[in-house]
């Protein structure tokens, strides 16, 4: 699939997120400010992994700004949505340090409504969501009825290292995940004998 | 020479009286304020007290603190509590203007508390041990987790809550906190991620392959 390229802004930080995910960042350094007053011109930015040796990896988050506050510090504080996954290849690093990035975006799983091994995933996410304002915040519309979204926010959740979680971005890795959830999360007649 | 010197004294003594006679006018209107915002709730008296006040305490914590957003909390925050506290102020015991100088030093002692431990807690270093193990250049992320603070607070806790809690860092569960979600012991839940993780490396394995 033949897709253009942009060049976007890096925000250096291992986090996993996949589409439509959510999370919260809290924004000082002034290169950092600067890029976030610059989000809307460029479209958003992309989070990925980067370490002080300029390696960056190879996959990125590209996330849209979607609501902002000043916290009791008074910094800044955003909240992030992802809207794609991005291929992360040639950065640049500005003279404020700003890495900027060409990113193409990756097709990720489709939309997937009715696989019946999501439905116990689905409850146990519901309940997850009424146990924890914190999550409710960030998804003031949260999407249950979409397998992929379930799935998807499952594995953000999950005490797995960034490393592991990493599979999960292929666009084939779906049966994968629900095979990983479904252990992780239900399987207890195979372990309790 | 000794006559001027002598009607100079006098004009500042005149002065003087002048001035504290405005004072105390001016801390008569500040009581009035101060009780009809105790006692009726009075919006436009809480304005004038804000208008009075609200400068000079932005003055006074910027010189001190030398940050005007720290500054304009202070003034919120006193504020704040002139209005809640308004019934607790004395005309007998002191000035008016004592009375909101004194709130606005608790205001500010409390302000500079809560910034001083969080500034501890930054410093802690098993802040996210399991993170720093994996990546060492990891701290220079930490702090863009806005949900750092409300961690701070809950390293204080006592340890099962805390394991309990901490999740949600980095947007991500504990095992101790999917345990009890899941309502199985801990140990079953390291048995199965490393169960699953075991599965998927293999099935990756084969995919990549």
């Amino acid at each position: 699939m033949i897709v253009g390229f942009m060049i976007l802004p890096l925000f250096p930080l291992p986090i996993f997120l996949l589409p439509a995910g959510v999370t919260q960042l809290r924004i000082f350094e002034q290169r950092y400010l600067t890029m976030i007053k610059n989000a809307n011109k460029t479209d958003g930015f992309i989070i990925g992994y980067a370490n002080n040796d300029d390696e960056i990896s190879n996959w990125g988050s590209w996330v849209d700004i979607i609501d902002f506050d000043t916290g009791d510090d008074g910094m800044l504080n955003i909240l992030v949505r992802c809207k794609k996954l991005v291929k992360v290849s040639q950065h640049k690093r500005q003279q404020d340090k700003l890495i900027t990035v060409k990113a193409t975006p990756l097709l990720h799983w489709p939309e997937i409504n009715s696989n019946k091994r999501c439905i116990p995933l689905r409850t146990q996410l519901q309940q997850l969501f009424k146990q924890h304002d914190t999550l409710n915040k960030l998804y003031a519309t949260p999407a249950f009825y979409r397998d992929d979204w379930v799935v998807a926010r499952w594995l953000e959740l999950l005490p797995v290292s960034f490393e592991n979680k990493k599979l999960f971005v292929h666009p084939n890795s779906f049966i994968s995940a629900v095979d990983f959830l479904t252990t992780v999360i239900l399987e207890e007649n195979n372990l309790i004998t | 020479m000794g006559q001027s010197i002598d009607s100079m004294l006098q004009n500042k003594a005149q002065h003087a009286k002048a001035i504290s006679m405005e004072k105390e006018i001016e801390h008569k209107a500040i009581a009035d304020w101060l009780t009809n915002v105790a006692q009726k709730r009075d919006k436009r008296a809480f304005t004038e007290l804000f208008r009075f006040f609200a400068p000079k305490i932005q003055r006074i914590a910027t010189s001190k603190y030398g940050n005007e957003s720290l500054a304009a909390e202070v003034v919120q925050e006193t504020m704040t509590n002139v209005w809640r506290k308004a019934h607790l102020f004395d005309a007998s015991k002191g000035a008016p203007t004592t009375w909101v100088y004194t709130v606005m030093r608790n205001v500010s002692f409390d302000l500079l508390r809560k910034i001083k431990s969080k500034k501890e807690d930054n410093l802690s270093d098993d802040f996210w041990p399991l993170v720093e193990s994996v990546e060492e250049d990891v701290k220079v992320f930490e702090d863009h987790l806005a949900s750092k603070e409300m961690m701070a607070c809950i390293d204080k806790l006592p340890d099962p809550q805390k394991s309990v809690v901490k999740g949600f860092y980095f947007m991500e569960m504990s095992q101790e906190q999917l345990a009890e979600h899941l309502d199985v012991p801990l140990g079953t839940i390291k048995s199965r991620l490393r169960l699953a993780l075991a599965r998927l490396k293999q099935h990756m394995g084969e995919i990549h392959d």
